[in-house]
């Protein structure tokens, strides 16, 4: 180090008298402010947190009431845990029960003890007017967890991880390389200060650049090496894994997939007119083994889709109840049938969507409605009023093959909530006979889709989506100076990600400054008629808009 | 001092700078690198023992050889509520979730007052397994579910 270089150069002087104490004072001076500039530097870069993962969000079909429940990140242990349950509009006023359990296996059994017992509880009253309501538990160890919620009739099972925060052995090394700097610049300063000969200041001054080399390589590496396999994410979560995710990474694989599963759906009752209790058994399709590594995907462990005899959607999440188990209430307004489709992943990767092989057939009886128009006869984009918020949807161009941008604008303000942290999401099932029953149409069809949408679609990018095929005063921009237009650098950002506020985890369902527009692009495979249903929520209500498609098979010239 | 002594210091010092570095490097490394084993894992060749709980029961398992081949398996049932006389029927079986592989179900013999044993259960390759134990008793069933890793 240059810095050294004044100390020594009053050595050549020597044997005459005591160097300037001043040369000394500057060179400990230029060493310290050095150290400090590179601990500055780099210390931002150690201190990168290598346990991610934020709040859990999970939606939960829980009877009657369909609930948020928000899992808020716990940051020490032992510690709080907050959950938030978030309402819509129309959820029943009552209490829930909430219990925390720690699960999951340790080499010691001490740490272990308590695990399947319930440590803690809490009671979360919930208000007639949509909203929040709050809850805490107490959470006393880092590892593997399940939160139940009882509403008195079901217990709903959610399993989420207590993460500790962890340092990687090369964070370990930059702190303490950074440690061992900081004290031997001290040492150096005395050194250089009270030595009476110069070269002593080397001694430290070398360890000091040993430790800065070790901090600095410690630092660069935390950002280049692998991360150890995702604990409950990627690999079944243990105490000790969580505790400490280096000590066992074992073989890095890079591919922690599994089989595909199978599910087997009953209901409750065939009855028009009733609610049914559907249950659905997830079971591995190599083992046959219930498949209880279920992980939370899209806001939810589950999203069931159920398409109904005249085409009502329904869009539930059913609650967990056991290893494999899941179970949802499903009204069966009118008699026929009815198709169910469901979408999870599973720990190690991949999404999954399977459709019930039989679906669900309902027989008239005195309390069945006879008809229903929610599906819609005509086909074409166009307006629509769904709970007194009007929907205008426009198409970019609907030639099989060929990239669509549908554009739903929902309602007239930007006061849109994310959903399942998605501003729209998007349901196509096709192609099928436009004229016959919807339920028994989407059992058979060939396709079923979910798309989810991030807001409006630069302007840019809608300009070269081609000619509308239903024309009408879509959402297409003119000269006027729409709020959406002028904001449209900041829905690029918003193309990038929902993230919240906080960017930790998926946006809050509470802030409504999302839309009008909301755009998907889809690019039909096939061309036919398809059933399309958009969701949005406003109002803390969640609009189910159904539309009729007519994809055509080549493209027309304009 | 002489010219000579000073680069003598400092080509120490820098000697001393690049073997810590490169010492780091390889501590660092180490972990990632496939060939190398992770501390936890220095003694494959010892029975491991995990411990987990259901509301019930304090299920203590132990792998004697996590190895590929055939294993011992010994459990331990303790009920938590110290009244509980009954002895349950202990079964263990063993899947390789990401290969879906499985093992049947093996009833564990009872061999004293609360301790099962399996002689032999067959693991086929390594990987992350999942060792099954239910236990069956008072007209429940508990299953538990103990991640281990088997090594080659
Ligand atoms: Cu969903």
């Amino acid at each position: 180090m240059n810095d050294s270089a004044a100390p020594t150069r009053e050595c050549d002087t020597f044997p005459r008298t005591a160097p300037d104490p001043r040369h000394r004072l500057g060179a400990a001076l230029a060493v310290v402010l050095t150290a400090v500039a590179l601990i500055l530097a780099m210390s931002p870069q150690a201190g990168a947190d290598s346990n991610g993962g934020g709040d859990l969000h999970v939606a939960q079909t829980l009877g009657d009431r369909e609930l948020t429940v928000i899992l808020r990140r716990v940051t020490g242990v032992p510690g709080p845990l907050h959950v938030d349950v978030f309402t819509h509009a129309g959820t029943p006023a009552g209490a829930l029960n909430l219990a925390a359990v720690p699960t999951g296996v340790s080499s010691s059994a001490s740490v272990a003890s308590a695990t399947g017992t319930v440590v803690d509880t809490a009671v979360v009253t919930l208000g007639s007017r949509p909203g929040t309501y709050s809850a805490v538990l107490d959470v006393t160890q880092a590892g593997p967890w399940e939160l139940s919620l009882s509403d008195g009739q079901r217990t709903a099972t959610i399993p989420f991880i207590v993460p500790k925060q962890t340092t990687s052995p090369a964070e370990s090394a930059a702190y303490l390389g950074f440690s061992g700097a900081g004290a031997l610049i001290l040492v150096t300063v005395v050194v250089a200060v009270r030595a009476r000969r110069g070269w002593w200041t080397l001694v430290p001054g070398g360890g000091l650049v040993a430790c800065l080399t070790v901090a600095v390589t410690g630092a660069l590496l935390s950002s280049q090496l692998p991360l150890p396999p995702s604990q409950g994410g990627q690999v079944d979560a243990t105490i000790d894994g969580v505790n400490d995710p280096y000590a066992s990474v074992g073989q890095q694989t890079g591919d922690y997939s599994r089989p595909p599963a199978t599910l087997l759906l009953s209901s409750s009752t065939d009855r028009a007119g009733e609610i049914a209790e559907l249950q659905l058994k997830l079971s591995d399709a190599a083992t046959g083994l219930p498949l209880d590594d279920v992980v939370v995907h899209d806001g939810a462990l589950m999203h069931l889709l159920a398409i109904g005899p005249s085409g009502q959607l329904w869009h539930l999440h059913p609650v967990r109840t056991g290893p494999g188990a899941f179970e949802v209430p499903l009204s069966l307004p009118e008699a026929g049938h009815y198709a169910v489709s469901a979408e999870f992943a599973r720990r190690g990767g991949g999404v999954q969507q399977l459709r019930s092989a039989t679906g669900l057939d309902a027989v008239s009886s005195s309390g069945a409605r006879t008809t229903a128009g929610d599906a819609p006869a005509q086909a074409g984009t166009g307006s629509r009023t769904v709970a007194g918020v009007e929907v205008r949807l426009s198409a970019s161009s609907l030639v099989a093959g060929k990239a669509t941008v549908l554009t739903a604008r929902v309602g007239d303000t930007a006061t849109l909530q994310p959903w399942l942290g998605m501003v729209g999401h998007l349901i196509v099932v096709g192609p099928l006979s436009p004229t016959a029953a919807v339920g028994a149409q989407t059992q058979k069809a060939q396709l079923w889709a979910h798309s989810h949408s991030m807001g409006a679609m630069p302007d840019s990018a809608h300009e070269e989506s081609g000619t509308q095929e239903t024309p009408h005063r879509g959402p297409h921009r003119g000269p006027h100076s729409s709020p959406t237009s002028s904001a449209s650098s900041s829905e690029l950002h918003s193309m990038s990600g929902l993230t919240s506020v906080n960017g930790d985890g998926i946006a809050d369902e509470t802030v409504a400054a999302y839309g009008p527009d909301v755009a998907f692009v889809y690019t039909f495979p096939a061309a036919g008629y398809y059933r399309v249903w958009i969701q949005a929520e406003r109002d803390n209500t969640l609009l189910t808009v159904p539309y009729l498609l007519h994809v055509t098979g080549t493209e027309k010239t304009p | 001092m002489s010219p000579s002594g000073r680069r003598f210091l400092v080509a120490a010092v820098l000697v001393a700078a690049i073997l810590l570095t490169a010492l780091s490097v390889h501590a660092l490394w180490a972990p990632w690198s496939g060939g190398t084993r992770p501390a936890s894992d220095s003694v494959p060749r010892g029975a491991v023992t995990l411990t987990g709980g259901t509301a019930h029961d304090v299920v203590t398992l132990t792998v004697s050889a996590p190895v590929t081949g055939v294993t011992a398996v010994d459990v331990r049932v303790v009920a938590r509520n110290a009244a509980v006389r009954s002895s349950p029927v202990v079964t263990v079986s063993a899947v390789l979730p990401t290969a879906g592989h499985a093992v049947p179900d093996l009833p564990a013999i009872r061999v004293s007052d609360n301790s099962y044993h399996v002689a032999g259960l067959p693991l086929m390759m390594p990987g992350r397994w999942e060792f099954l134990v239910a236990v069956d008793g008072d007209g429940r069933r508990d299953r538990l579910v103990f991640p281990l890793t088997v090594s080659p």
